[in-house]
């Protein structure tokens, strides 16, 4: 699970986010919702050791990683344009990760592969990143992050980059891999729609601040502001 | 219409390089000038209307000539190695600085090329001491650096920098992040800095000329001291031939392993 504490974050004189306090269940997904420049990318990046909290705390099983590195974290992140090595093939790519652990090559090269066979991408080893669709470099961004069986997973805005069609399939997919592995996982979006259909809780965010958490139903039957319920597009 | 655009600069190249590069060729293939005797203007420089190898014979047996190019190619070596490494750090502060720091620094690093190069050389001269390889290497890497740096550095910014969270995020550290990411993804930017400042260390001249002893002048001094001092246009002329097919070899091979590597 992962805990943040009255997180807080300013860039200059702008505050990104203000006072968050959240906590995931084991194996929950939590959508974090909100219009763009709302700072929910922010709390994400705080999550992953990408950006340093300002004050408050995030914990990840109890242990403080405020102030820890990415690298020292076990969070796995799937960017918003997937960030795939380009130099490197589909496989190296998913076992940077374990490269990076020290294991073997042998062990390596079976997690990835059955990792790259869980996302639907078997054969596609030997390819680079440039050849593949979008639908599929996001599934090789996905067993990259997962194939270091990371206590937390993070999705910034995972399906913003894919045609309709894809987007749908690719919904599901990611819905039934996070239940099947049971990973407490993060997912920013701005898109109602996809944190309905996906997401066990939301967490409504609008100018630095949570304005609410809870399940679709709760936000929708009793918004906590008018933000809340006018993004629900529900009225009165 | 493509290849109307392309006139202007052809026929620049027509007149600018391959005309003067005919002529020089057809220089090295003269007989010596005739510098005994009875001195004749009309034969004191080479000889018109022969043909001789006699100068390339020279250029490429003599131990003499020899040294030289072995000494230019040396220079050459330890000049771009310096000016890579030197380059690449200025080109990461600048790929990792804010957009207006990226200004600064980029002014400054231009900054040695708004100075005369005569200027510049001297202000070498008294910051490293009397004439040597020292000095030499150091003018020349001066020199170079502002081009290989902003080379890498436009390299550099375009390896987006979430690939280096991204390997972060996995494990890595900063430093295998860099050797992993950033540097493989930057060589594009380091090999054509390396040719450049192969290409520009190898023809050095202000440098060893101003800087060095006669222990460090390179081909292109030699040159100049022919036509000048010894009046020997087709030696000058052949050493320029030699000094122009290793360096075209030299850019061609670099730039087929260049290709391969990307």
């Amino acid at each position: 699970m992962i805990e943040f504490q009255e997180v807080s974050k300013n860039f200059g004189a702008v505050t990104a986010v203000r006072n968050a306090s959240l906590a995931l269940a084991d194996g929950e997904l939590l959508a974090v919702l909100g219009p763009s420049g709302c700072g929910k990318t922010t709390l994400l990046r705080i999550a992953g050791g990408y950006e340093q909290a300002g004050s408050g705390s995030v914990r990840i099983h109890g242990r403080d990683v405020t102030r820890l590195a990415p690298e020292a974290r076990n969070v796995g992140m799937v960017f918003q344009n997937y960030a795939l090595f380009p130099h490197m093939s589909v496989l190296d790519n998913v076992e940077f990760g374990l490269r990076m652990r020290g294991v073997a090559k042998e062990e390596r090269g079976a997690r990835a592969a059955a990792m790259l066979s869980l996302v639907g991408l078997d054969g596609a080893e030997k390819r680079k990143p440039a050849e593949l669709s979008g639908g599929q470099q996001q599934r090789v961004a996905l067993a990259r992050a997962l194939v270091i069986e990371p206590a937390v997973l993070l999705l910034d805005e995972p399906l913003a980059n894919l045609d309709r069609n894809e987007r749908l399939r690719m919904r599901d997919e990611l819905r039934a891999l996070q239940q099947r592995l049971r990973i407490t996982t993060i997912l920013v979006t701005h898109d109602q729609e996809e944190a309905l259909a996906i997401a066990d809780r939301i967490a409504v965010m609008d100018a630095g601040r949570i304005e609410q958490t809870g399940r679709a139903l709760d936000l929708c039957l009793n918004p906590a502001s008018p933000f809340v319920s006018s993004f629900f597009g529900l009225r009165g | 219409m493509r290849k109307l655009l392309l006139a202007p600069s052809a026929l620049l190249w027509l007149a600018g390089v391959l005309t003067p590069l005919v002529f020089v060729l057809r220089m090295s293939l003269y007989s010596r000038g005739d510098i005994s005797g009875e001195k004749r203007l009309d034969l004191l420089f080479y000889q018109p209307g022969t043909w001789s190898l006699e100068s390339f014979a020279k250029v490429l047996t003599e131990p003499f000539y020899q040294r030289l190019f072995g000494f230019t190619a040396v220079l050459a070596m330890v000049v771009t190695t310096l000016t890579l490494l030197f380059g690449y750090l200025l080109g990461y502060a600048v790929y990792r600085a804010s957009p207006r720091g990226k200004i600064a620094l980029i002014l400054l690093i231009a900054l040695p090329k708004f100075t005369n190069i005569l200027v510049f050389v001297y202000g070498v001269k008294i910051i490293f001491g009397p004439n040597g390889f020292l000095p030499v290497v150091a003018g020349e890497v001066m020199l170079l650096v502002p081009y290989a740096a902003l080379t890498i550095a436009a390299a550099l910014e375009a390896v987006p920098y979430h690939l280096v969270e991204a390997a972060r995020g996995l494990g890595a550290s900063s430093i295998s992040a860099f050797w992993r990411v950033t540097l493989p993804l930057s060589m594009p930017g380091v090999s054509a800095a390396a040719i450049l400042t192969v290409l520009w260390s190898a023809s050095a001249f202000l440098g060893p000329y101003l800087l060095g002893q006669p222990a460090q002048y390179t081909v292109a001094v030699e040159v100049e001291r022919q036509m000048h001092q010894d009046l020997n246009w087709t030696i000058a002329a052949a050493l320029n031939v030699v000094l122009i097919a290793i360096l075209g070899a030299a850019a061609y091979t670099m730039s087929a392993v260049r290709r391969r590597l990307a």
